[in-house]
């Protein structure tokens, strides 16, 4: 469901402003998986995600802040405003990022911006304390492609997959 | 016995007629009615005129509980149908700080999707809200329908800067409009702030005509 707008979260946003400080990290944990797409007030960007090696694709989404969670729809993507790199967020589902951790490494990640398509390999996972670790503190470099979802429902814990910019081929 | 005599000066200045209190009683009174009626009538014409002009701002009209302000809105967004603020007082030295939120109520209204149905259409607002913020968590979920409005009341609470915070949330639907109500207040059971936001839902509800 694309750009459908939801008057409960929208007023909740306006009501809570900007909110200073640190923000959270997404809470992409959840117990019981939905594969509906329901109204989250998400904008559709450009940019699409394909992990080959799980047949998957993905519309991404503008990460969209409320207060200070991030709005985490039940089968969408969405993508963190960061200065550098590409990092995108998505429940521990199947029908999310919930396989990714299956892949191998160099598994291949492919990210289309509207204009051309990139080809990422996966490079190596962390698993880090949201508790313990702001969302801030994280750094991102351009040429890298950054999953993050949550090791488990309910948890701090949360499993970051980093993807270099692979080569293009000649 | 003998008549007491007024004595009566005589003078060359003339005296004006002698006017009976009661007349200039009912002069006046016409004067003063006529006046009303032109104030009366100026406001009713002002109406016709310009009803925009004539209309009392939303403070005037509503009587918000101590401390609650109206926020101008900006008019860029015309979702916004009423937004309002309870002022936080300062701290007095040695009391504790029981929450960082401020109250506040806001109202948007939106079109009601074509072909939806009121009682699902608001049950999926709902779950979708449930699901997309970790922090919210509603405790409470009522729907009723009454003729042409149908309502769902909601109540929960999220988390901000590792602080709980209560909230509630009503949409009405009626006549192809949806509107939505948040209100953000401590969670404190000592608190009259909830109450004082289903006062302010009340009255902008009266307004709407609901």
């Amino acid at each position: 469901m694309q750009d459908e707008f939801n008057p409960l979260l929208e007023s909740l946003k306006m009501s809570l402003g900007d909110i200073l400080g640190a923000t959270t990290w997404p809470g992409t944990g959840v117990v019981d998986e939905s594969t509906a797409s329901l109204p989250n007030n998400l904008h559709a960007t450009q940019m699409q995600l394909s992990l080959p090696a799980l047949a998957k694709e993905w519309q991404i989404y503008q990460g969209e802040q409320i207060g200070q969670d991030w709005v985490v729809g039940d089968t969408e993507v969405s993508r963190l405003p960061t200065a550098s790199g590409t990092v995108l967020y998505g429940h521990n589902t199947d029908s999310v990022f919930g396989r990714v951790h299956t892949l191998p490494w160099g598994a291949t990640a492919q990210l289309n911006d509207g204009q051309e398509t990139k080809t990422y390999r996966l490079a190596h996972t962390r698993i880090i304390n949201s508790d313990y670790t702001p969302l801030e503190k994280i750094e991102y470099t351009d040429g890298e492609l950054t999953l993050i979802t949550c090791r488990d429902a309910d948890s701090p814990w949360r499993v970051i997959f980093t993807f270099k910019l692979a080569p293009t081929q000649e | 016995m003998a008549k007491k005599v007024m004595s009566r000066k005589t003078s060359s200045v003339s005296v004006p007629p002698k006017v009976p209190t009661q007349q200039i009683g009912i002069v006046i009174f016409v004067l003063v009615g006529l006046g009303l009626a032109v104030l009366i009538g100026a406001q009713k014409l002002t109406q016709l005129v310009n009803p925009e002009e004539a209309t009392p701002t939303q403070e005037e009209a509503l009587t918000l509980p101590e401390g609650w302000k109206v926020q101008e809105n900006s008019g860029e967004d015309e979702r916004i149908l009423f937004q309002a603020y309870k002022e936080v007082t300062t701290v007095e030295a040695g009391e504790p700080m029981t929450t960082g939120v401020t109250p506040s109520v806001t109202a948007l209204v939106s079109p009601f999707p074509e072909g939806a149905e009121p009682e699902a259409y608001t049950q999926q607002l709902f779950e979708a809200a449930k699901g997309s913020l970790p922090s919210l968590e509603y405790t409470q979920n009522d729907f009723n329908s009454n003729g042409d409005i149908a309502a769902r009341r909601l109540r929960g609470t999220l988390e901000m800067n590792k602080e709980k915070i209560g909230f509630k949330q009503q949409i009405y639907i009626h006549d192809g409009q949806v509107y939505t109500f948040t209100a953000l207040f401590p969670d404190d059971e000592n608190s009259t702030v909830s109450t004082e936001v289903e006062i302010i839902f009340d009255q902008v509800l009266g307004q709407l005509g609901l």
